[in-house]
């Protein structure tokens, strides 16, 4: 599955009560996380577990193994919230999920605090990833990569390209948010201000997907 | 579709407004002469929620007033339908400047910049006449009668310079000597305020004749709290005697005031410019500049506080011993103690106190942030001990003091003689606006309090522009700082008289002195800092005061027969597209700098303001393959206002579907008609 090791899969069904209870140090969800957890998650099965048995190279400084969980989802439409319910409830650093719906599939991981979800949905049975690196390290930092898609710089590290993603996030996020307010708004010297910080915004938007920009934190 | 408004904003909307917020319960609606409703406030209740502190009519109060006052103030609430019509020929690079130069009366052109630039002015700077009795005074009777206004006959000569006739001496001899100046002071200088951002500023040259009444107009329109300094200039040192008693003049004054006092911090500039440029009253840095590893810098200050209020009883975790290895540095801290000892250390207790009641005196730093920073400390042997000194990095900095020395009325005269500018009696000197401004544009306040140096792109006004000193300051200082200062500049075409040097040298007018000035000064700085200079804006776009665009007709249809409305031609003859672009910009608050883009659609020429935010064909026959050509466009580039006359539209049908097409492809654009 997705090119990983035939002999990295098992089955390993992980019942959503243990995740959703108490997990080592964090309390129980609520009822109403529970609910919302139930509207978009079926089942969670691990389906590979890849480290240096099943794939030849050296296990890294970081990541000594990781694992592959296929997520059955309820809808297309999930709600982003419960994917990262999911992946800081199941206990595991590195991990990574094939959301699927029906014969298509998106994939989602965790890298330090930030969470990463592919944008586009794939055929499941035909994605392959690639694997490249000389250790684990390598191969999973070449998995974050694929999940995080387009605008990668490999002058930078892993954790500095997930920032500038993640800004330019939450730039599109704010842009969006603005023109919708100067749209709106009657007054005119608010709707011009709204649109000039939206045409600012643009502008840094395009400084940073053109790669101009070398700092990670904005 | 509206009627746009063409006219400009009446600030006595806005000051109902402003109390609205205050007290809702004052708002109330009544009916204008015409039948129209509009807002109103309701005296008496304001009254009530005021009720023990209002002065009742004819009661004894502390008050400043001249004849003419009240007059003053409504001149400067009243709208004006004047409009500003961009003169391409004489502007320098006029698609892509920010700068402003505008001709015309400057109480009319401040009207019409409060639409557009409310709240928005960092610093005002102006060198109003002094009234020495020699200068004109703007004679504002002509405003008072639009007619004769209107009427280009009586304003102009056939070259369209302004006739002096709508000026008068103002002398002792016509009898109202403080009055009129003060009448033409009064209303410029509120509507002045209301341009002011809320961090801003105004400077204001003045001599003796005046200073004492603009000081008290001034505490009335600014408020006395934020009055800041009365600066003396010592312009004239070797003394000027011209009323023939007394001692001789050496100095004028440079009034300062904020729109808000709080938004204010000391004025900090560079110790070492400060005394390049007046050598007679700052020093420089007075201390000896080091450097180590870290850069340079400079020791003033013990490290223990000098204030025994700070002491081992008030802070004892500030009092220790220190204890310092000369060989390598290495410093240790331990409780005050008389034995003990560290071998191969100097021990160094903290600083005795001489107050009677406490031994010693508390550091200014903690344990931690010495043994952290201790690169930051430099310890100075003395008798076997040491002394203990924080080393200041950031030591190039000093408070302005309100006096402003060696800088002369005579550098004026030689700023423009270096351009070989002939015929400017007395223009302000290039040095004096750029302290002024550098004292208010290159430091701001960060959250911390602290301040922070950073590009500024402030914009800077001068209404009584004269020679153009403001505009050449604000190329030079940009050009030295990289900042991106704006000027707008505001000048009264006045006439220059037959037998003077500026009329002998080509300028008809005062106007044509200080656009030469400022094309001279541009590129003379552009020259001089070459490369550093190469994105500097050294362009300006003319524009100059014209009365409106529209005919009487659009202003009070209501003596036009309403049948023909739509088919009058509301638009004078004279006037071009780009004419009712500019007069229509500031509606939608557009700054009257915004980028214009001129496109051909359909045949017609489209104007795009500010990318797609306002988009205005003015042409006749606009058809609805034009309009879709515009709006039938990806979201984020619909227009967000869409202008055009009132006879744009090629026939019916389109009126008849002008409206559907916008509800389908563009329902957020404003659309409106003029």
């Amino acid at each position: 599955m997705f090119g990983f090791p035939v002999d990295s899969e098992i089955k390993k069904i992980v019942a959503k009560d243990a995740l959703l209870g108490r997990v080592g140090m964090l309390a129980p969800a609520s009822t109403s996380q529970k609910a919302t957890f139930n509207e978009d998650i079926a089942q969670v099965v691990i389906t590979n577990v890849v480290s240096t048995k099943s794939l030849p190279v050296a296990a890294g400084a970081r990541v000594k193994g990781f694992y592959v969980a296929r997520v059955s989802m309820k809808r297309k439409q999930f709600n982003p919230k419960n994917v990262e319910t999911l992946l800081h409830r199941i206990g595991q650093k590195n991990i990574l999920l094939a959301l699927s719906y029906g014969d298509v599939v998106r994939f989602a991981l965790k890298y330090d605090e930030h969470i990463v979800v592919s944008k586009d949905w794939v055929l499941a049975g035909e994605f392959r990833f690639s694997f490249s690196g000389l250790n684990l390290d390598d191969v999973w930092n070449g998995i974050v990569k694929q999940v995080a898609g387009n605008l990668w710089s490999d002058a930078l590290s892993v954790a500095e390209n997930l920032d500038i993603q993640e800004h330019i996030a939450k730039l599109q996020k704010e842009i969006a948010n603005l023109e919708k307010k100067a749209r709106s708004e009657n007054q005119p010297a608010r709707k011009l201000e709204f649109f000039n910080r939206k045409r600012d915004l643009e502008s840094q938007l395009t400084e940073y997907q053109n790669g101009k920009s070398n700092h990670a934190q904005p | 579709m509206e009627k746009a408004t063409m006219h400009s904003l009446d600030m006595v909307n806005e000051n109902i407004k402003k109390i609205g917020c205050l007290f809702p319960e004052c708002i109330t609606e009544t009916v204008d002469e015409n039948g129209n409703v509009k807002a109103a406030i309701d005296f008496e209740k304001l009254q009530e929620n005021l009720s023990h502190a209002t002065i009742g009519e004819g009661e004894e109060r502390y008050q400043f007033t001249w004849p003419g006052k009240r007059e003053a103030i409504h001149n400067a609430n009243a709208p004006t339908n004047m409009t500003l019509r961009p003169c391409k020929a004489e502007s320098v690079d006029f698609d892509n400047t920010e700068n402003l130069y505008i001709e015309g009366d400057n109480l009319e052109v401040l009207k019409l910049l409060q639409e557009n630039y409310l709240g928005k002015v960092k610093m005002i700077y102006i060198d109003p006449p002094y009234n020495t009795g020699n200068d004109f005074v703007y004679n504002d009777d002509f405003k008072e009668d639009t007619e004769s206004f209107q009427s280009k006959s009586g304003m102009y000569d056939e070259d369209g310079n302004m006739l002096l006739q709508n000026f008068e001496k103002n002398t002792e001899s016509n009898g109202r000597f403080h009055t009129d100046w003060l009448n033409m002071m009064y209303p410029r200088l509120k509507i002045a305020r209301n341009l002011l951002s809320d961090d801003g500023v105004i400077f204001i040259s003045i001599d003796d004749n005046e200073q004492e009444n603009l000081k008290k107009i001034c505490d009335e329109i600014f408020g006395e709290q934020n009055f800041l300094n009365n600066f003396v200039w010592l312009n004239k040192p070797e003394g000027r005697q011209i009323s023939g008693v007394g001692a001789a003049g050496t100095h004028e004054y440079i009034l300062l005031y904020s729109k808000n006092n709080t938004k204010q911090t000391v004025y900090n500039l560079s110790a070492n410019w400060l005394q390049q440029i007046m050598p007679s009253s700052y020093n420089g840095i007075n201390a000896d500049i080091k450097t180590d590893a870290k850069g340079a810098y400079i020791i003033t200050h013990e490290l223990y506080n000098g204030n025994s209020k700070f002491n081992e009883e008030t802070r004892p975790t500030l009092v220790f011993d220190i204890y310092y290895r000369e060989t390598d540095g290495d410093i240790k801290i331990e409780a005050v103690s008389e034995t003990h000892i560290h071998s191969g250390y100097v021990k160094i207790p903290p600083h005795p106190c001489n107050d009677g009641v406490h031994k010693y005196h508390a550091y200014r730093w903690s344990k931690e942030k010495i043994l952290r920073e201790s690169n930051d400390l430099e310890f100075i042997k003395k008798d076997n001990s040491f002394k203990i000194y924080s080393k200041r990095r950031d030591f190039d900095y000093t408070a302005v003091k309100d006096i402003i020395t060696d800088i002369y009325t005579t550098n004026g005269n030689k700023n423009i003689r270096d351009l070989e500018i002939k015929g400017f009696d007395y223009p302000k000197s290039v040095e004096l606006l750029i302290f002024l401004m550098k004292m208010v544009t290159t430091f701001y306040q960060d959250e911390e309090g602290e301040s922070v140096k950073k590009v500024n792109n402030s914009i800077i006004l001068d209404f009584f522009s004269g020679s153009a000193t403001t505009a050449h300051a604000v190329m030079q200082l940009n050009a030295e700082d990289g900042g991106k200062r704006k000027f707008i500049c505001v000048q009264l075409p006045e006439a220059t008289a037959e037998d003077s040097e500026a009329y002998k040298a080509g300028y008809k007018n005062i106007c044509e002195i200080g656009k030469e000035r400022i094309r001279r000064a541009g590129n003379k700085i552009k020259e001089e800092f070459g490369e550093k200079a190469k994105d500097l804006d050294i362009g300006f776009r003319v524009l100059k005061l014209a009365d409106s665009n529209m005919k009487d007709v659009y202003y009070s249809p209501a003596e036009t027969d309403s049948a023909d409305i739509f088919d009058v031609n509301n638009v004078k003859e004279d006037r071009t597209p780009l004419d009712l672009l500019f007069q229509v910009m500031p509606e939608c608050n557009l700054p009257l700098s915004s980028k214009i883009e001129e496109r051909t659609i359909e045949g017609k020429t489209v104007y795009f303001v500010n990318g797609n935010y306002l988009v205005a064909c003015f042409d006749e026959g606009i058809t609805e393959k034009l309009i879709k050509a515009v709006i039938d466009v990806p979201d984020s580039e619909k227009p967000y206002y869409f202008y055009m006359r009132n006879l744009g539209l090629e026939s019916d049908k389109v009126l008849d579907n002008f409206e559907q097409l916008f509800v389908h492809y563009s329902p957020t654009t404003k659309r409106k008609v003029i």
